[in-house]
């Protein structure tokens, strides 16, 4: 990796625009993305794949420039030494065996023939492969296909992987131990970009996210940030616990809190109304002021609490409220289908 | 075997030149195909019209030295296809030989189209090679030797072979000497043949990508074609002037045509012009489709 830039970041986009004709695709993105795992979340025809080809250097961008270590990746094809890419097809080259996939996939990247055959094989054992890579591709599942990419993307030691949709098909002791190969290579400083429609699954993986719609980033940081940032949206925070008419009463008076509510109670004896145990749903504009002053308010008032827990914080909330902003109407914060064309 | 599997592992070793990085596109192209047996049996095929003149000019080497004039008289006689057939080591006979070929390739790269190169835009696998540091130069490069390649293994190949064969039975090793043109002039015929071929089948591959619309095309572009520009010289022939230039429809023709110069077999230079510029247009226009697939741009549909 002696090519690369000391200090440029991994990723760099510089107002990226990518138009099809009349279709724009990318419109205007500015990002860096640093090492660790990255989730790129958005709906269909977000832009998501196009900018996946623009950093890999397979398309070349309308304006803008798209860099990995500080080098065009499209004008200088030998940045993409230190790009592994994953795309999402799901038939490849059916005649061959997974072992001569990844293989020739080595050899392309320049390295030489004994060696790709032990890359390859390193590779294959990484992603659970090597016992079955002697399958011809036709007669491979769908998971053991995400696997084989995986592998050709690994094959070369890229520092940078961008994997599009790399755990669809895959069963879920397989996703979990995909997962797990994915921290493991985000240990090693690699930097790796994960577009997936299965939010529960970026987060499994990365608090760190790319949300991008009709072309453009929404919003790109940590969940938690990007969350306190929609300052229209106040977080939802439910609180368990005794005496909750007390400790509204308590919590109304915080600055950061927008509106207090009480939810259900915890026995079905108990009054809508009552102060016995149940919920508290509060609305709160700063979260980090309002988690700080909780502990204090609950000592004061003397209440015993269960448990608190945000219920608009996940990525999947954050998503809809800024998808559901930037004009996708239908998006109701559940069972979005989003896919990774476009 | 164990000892080598030294598992996933940083890569600091020196990466090879991207000049050469287009031989595993072709590599795995020339794998991918020979895995099906349908080109096996278009590959016999091929190789049967060799293997009839590799007997014949054994078995004419052969015979008692008497029957032979009185063969060359009888040939004399036969109708063209049997008499072109017949191999006299002549420039003409190669020629004749890789000509005849035709079908064969046209059969071969029909089906080989979809595999080779449809298949890689049909389901966006080029993404797989262009995400390599290589260059697009590199992939078409790599597929165009995979499909020469394959043409190469029915039309140069066996030329050359029965090259060697008719040499060898000459009694001294003057034909090798006095044939320095003929040699040359099969592998210029025998990589036009196939360069041209592999260039025009990435265009209609790269364009229908599914195999029926590839072999229906390319079908019509070998046969249709050339059957249309025979029935319009046929009329023109009746109309008393022989327009030749009809004949530039077929593209095999073209092909044959431009290798007459190479051979020497008879002065066509008046049509070499024509020839070229129609060679250079559909070439063009297979390398302008193919770019334009090439690019790998997944249009938001």
């Amino acid at each position: 990796m002696s090519s690369m830039t000391p200090a440029a970041p991994p990723i760099s986009l510089r107002g990226v625009s990518k138009w099809y004709g009349p279709v724009i695709g990318v419109n205007g993105v500015t990002l860096e993305v640093e090492p660790g795992i990255t989730g790129l979340l958005g709906p269909n025809g977000a832009g998501k794949t196009t900018l996946m080809k623009l950093i890999t250097g397979q398309l070349r961008p309308s304006v803008g420039e798209a860099l990995v270590f500080g080098r065009s990746v499209w004008s200088r094809p030998d940045a993409r030494r230190h790009v592994g890419f994953s795309p999402e097809v799901d038939a490849f080259h059916e005649e061959m065996t997974g072992r001569e996939f990844v293989t020739a996939m080595a050899r392309l990247s320049g390295i030489p023939r004994r060696e790709a055959r032990r890359r390859a094989e390193g590779a294959l054992e990484r992603t659970g492969m090597l016992d079955r890579c002697d399958k011809r591709l036709r007669a491979c599942s769908k998971g053991m296909r995400q696997r084989i990419k995986i592998s050709q993307a690994l094959v070369h030691d890229p520092a940078v992987l961008v994997l599009d949709e790399p755990l669809s098909g895959i069963d879920p002791p397989g996703r979990i131990e995909l997962m797990g190969l994915l921290r493991d290579l985000a240990g090693e400083r690699k930097t790796i970009l994960l577009s997936t429609h299965i939010l529960h699954e970026v987060e499994a993986v990365t608090e760190r996210i790319v949300l991008m719609a009709r072309g453009r980033v929404l919003a790109a940081g940590y969940v938690g940030q990007i969350r306190e940032l929609l300052a229209e949206h106040p977080l939802t925070v439910r609180i368990a616990c005794d005496r909750r008419r007390v400790l509204a009463a308590a919590l109304v008076g915080l600055e950061s809190v927008a509106g207090v509510a009480l939810g259900a109670p915890a026995s079905a004896g108990e009054p809508e109304g009552g102060d016995g145990p149940g919920d508290v749903v509060v609305k709160v504009r700063r979260a980090g002021d309002f988690f700080r002053r909780l502990p204090s308010v609950v000592l004061e008032q003397g209440a015993e609490v269960e448990r608190v827990e945000a219920l608009d914080a996940s990525v999947e909330a954050v998503f809809g409220y800024l998808v559901s902003g930037a004009g996708y109407g239908g998006y109701g914060g559940h069972g979005w289908d989003g896919g990774s064309s476009g | 075997m164990q000892a080598e599997r030294l598992g996933y592992r940083p890569w600091d070793g020196t990466l090879r030149s991207p000049a050469l990085r287009w031989i595993p596109i072709a590599r795995c192209g020339l794998r991918s195909i020979f895995r099906r047996r349908i080109f096996w049996l278009f590959l016999f095929l091929g190789l049967l019209n060799f293997l009839l003149h590799f007997a014949l000019i054994y078995a004419l080497n052969t015979f008692p030295a008497q029957v032979q004039p009185d063969f060359a008289q009888r040939r004399g006689g036969m109708p063209r296809l049997l008499r072109d057939a017949i191999f006299t080591g002549t420039g003409e006979s190669y020629r004749n030989f890789i000509s005849f070929q035709g079908g064969v390739v046209m059969l071969l790269l029909g089906f080989a189209g979809a595999h080779l190169i449809g298949n890689d835009f049909r389901f966006r696998a080029v993404a797989f090679y262009l995400s390599k540091p290589v260059g697009k130069v590199h992939y078409f490069l790599g597929k165009l030797a995979a499909a020469a390649g394959l043409t190469a293994l029915i039309t140069l190949v066996p030329a050359l072979m029965l090259f060697l064969e008719y040499g060898a039975f000459t009694e001294s090793l003057d034909y090798f000497r006095d044939s320095q043109r003929i040699l040359w002039s099969i592998v210029g015929y025998g990589l036009l043949v196939s360069v041209g071929s592999g260039v025009l089948i990435l265009g209609v591959a790269a364009l229908l990508q599914r195999t029926i619309p590839i072999v229906v095309v390319w079908g019509g572009i070998f046969v249709f074609l050339p059957l249309v520009g025979e029935m319009f010289r046929a009329l023109s022939r009746e109309r008393g002037e022989d327009v030749w230039q009809w004949g530039l429809l077929s593209f095999w023709s073209v092909l044959s045509w431009t290798s007459n110069s190479f051979f020497g077999i008879r002065d066509d230079s008046y049509r070499l012009p024509y020839t070229l510029l129609t060679l250079a247009a559909w070439l063009a226009a297979a390398l302008w489709l193919f770019w334009r697939r090439v690019r790998a741009v997944d249009v938001v549909r």
